[in-house]
């Protein structure tokens, strides 16, 4: 499997800061100086395919990285990109986080245009969801037998059935 | 707890006002946002305010990457969305609109004209550099790591390109035995093609002038090298050397009809300003035609130039070569079958 970013895993090109599932590369094409991409070890393709355990070290990494961000390069913000899938804009076949520094009039443009939905339409969109959210589980990847047992769900997790209005 | 009675987004996390809440647990609420970039697009809210996402501790970050998975996969099943964009802004100057944290999760489909795609720029390497130091710097400083790889690219070659072709010791001039082993039949074909009668082994092969000139001959190249003027600088040590390597496939080309000479002037006179590549600012020369590019994109086995050689073959052995080519057989008589003992001598003795 061809993948540029598990090649600058593996030949530690462009890293950053590495861990037993984490990865932080700086993006050799930035869209601001100081660009940097927060990667799983593991060559995944999308997010649906992450573990949680992984996806979580991602987050609290991610979040890490964008405070350097705000300290070491003086940013005023920052932004946390994930393109998901080649309708989002996904050019790597392996997930990545990225994370922008940004300051002012840095000429930068990530925003939309709202396209305002009917009632009807909303209504429609947000049964489809909590249906889906309800009913239907992600793929959770088989973990390897030798890893340790989950812990059981934090009690707020389970309260969560009964707190749907 | 007064930034959160004021932050209409807290009292929406907290369910004082009324919105389409798709899922909701201890920590987070995630609600539909009213002005969608497209239709499922939603908002994940913390329960307690934080303004930006570095206020945010690790425990609800790690949760809150599970949650946005979930999201985004209900997103792909029940909206049958292609993919998700997860956007995070942290701060005026990143976008960010109101004063409390929250995740976007926008279903995408391609060409759904929103516009998240993350722009590539073009930054100095000294200012990548001097961003890349200084996160180093913090990154050992917070997590005690230093990356084994410390080498970060020196930056003198781009700040001045002729001291450091200076210091490039030159290569000898090594003349290209291809030309000199030609054939009278070749080199007969040669001026024939190129209406002007070049000495060609006369001039070393390395010569720019020479280079230039060979360019020069060809509409393809000229071509080639515009797009090149275009697509980004090359160093002229690098050209040099691309040009050394394929001046045999230039001509195995030639030879096969894919490029042609200019015409009957004089092509120097009529061909690209050759000046124009020669004072190219920091004596760079740019890359490639059609043929020139696909050559650039694969040096040591170029596929489209073996396909278009078999391709050639084929055809010539079924009757049904190209136009171009059959003009040029007709021209030369002599020249109805390609050799390929030939051909292969031009394309490196295989």
């Amino acid at each position: 499997m061809e993948c540029t970013y598990c090649d600058w895993i593996t030949s530690k090109k462009n890293l950053l800061y590495e861990d037993e599932h984490s990865v932080v590369l700086i993006n050799p094409k930035p869209a601001s100086a100081g660009h940097l991409l927060v990667l799983p070890r593991k060559h995944i393709t999308i997010f649906e395919q992450l573990p949680s355990d992984i996806g979580a070290r991602l987050g609290i990494i991610a979040n890490k990285m964008s405070m350097i961000q705000f300290e070491a390069l003086g940013a005023q913000g920052t932004n946390l990109v994930i393109q998901n899938g080649v309708g989002a804009g996904q050019t790597m076949p392996h997930l990545g986080i990225h994370l922008i520094p940004r300051k002012e009039g840095d000429g930068i443009n990530l925003s939309w245009k709202s396209r305002p939905l009917t009632e009807e339409q909303m209504a429609a969109v947000e049964l489809g969801l909590r249906e889906q959210l309800e009913n239907a589980q992600p793929p959770q990847p088989q973990q390897p037998t030798h890893e340790q047992p989950k812990p059981p769900l934090p009690p707020s997790m389970l309260k969560y059935p009964e707190r749907i209005p | 707890m007064d930034a959160s009675q004021q932050c209409i987004f807290c009292q929406i996390a907290q369910g004082k006002i009324n919105a389409q809440k798709v899922y909701e647990d201890a920590d987070f609420t995630v609600v539909l946002d009213i002005n969608p970039a497209n239709p499922g697009h939603c908002l994940l809210l913390t329960k307690t305010h934080y303004q930006v996402m570095p206020q945010v501790p690790d425990e609800i970050v790690a949760k809150m990457m599970d949650i946005a998975k979930k999201i985004s996969h209900a997103a792909l099943a029940a909206l049958k969305a292609q993919g998700t964009t997860i956007f995070v802004a942290n701060g005026a100057p990143a976008g960010q609109r109101a004063p409390h944290f929250m995740l976007h999760v926008i279903p995408r489909v391609a060409g759904d004209g929103v516009e998240l795609d993350i722009p590539l720029k073009d930054y100095s390497l000294a200012e990548a550099n001097d961003a890349r130091k200084k996160l180093q710097e913090r990154i050992a400083q917070v997590f005690e790591f230093r990356p084994v790889m410390e080498a970060i690219p020196a930056q003198q070659p781009q700040k001045d390109i002729t001291v450091v072709a200076e210091q490039i010791p030159p290569r000898p001039p090594v003349r290209s035995t291809m030309i000199e082993k030609k054939s009278p039949e070749t080199q007969f074909i040669w001026q024939k093609q190129t209406g002007a009668h070049l000495e060609i082994k006369d001039l070393p092969i390395y010569d720019s002038a020479h280079v230039t000139r060979f360019f020069s001959l060809h509409k393809e190249l000229i071509a080639v090298v515009d797009a090149l003027v275009k697509s980004g600088p090359m160093h002229a040590i690098e050209l040099q050397r691309i040009v050394d390597f394929r001046i045999k496939h230039l001509l195995a080309l030639e030879y096969l009809g894919y490029i042609r000479p200019l015409g009957e002037k004089d092509p120097l006179r009529h061909g690209i300003d050759s000046t124009r590549i020669r004072n190219h600012p920091g004596r760079t020369f740019y890359a490639a035609t059609r043929i020139g590019r696909m050559l650039l994109e694969d040096p040591v086995h170029p596929p489209i130039l073996a396909n278009a050689i078999k391709e050639k073959i084929i055809l010539e052995e079924m009757g049904s070569a190209p136009e171009q080519t059959q003009a040029q057989i007709e021209k030369n008589p002599s020249q109805e079958k390609f050799d390929l003992d030939r051909l292969a001598e031009l394309l490196g003795g295989k």
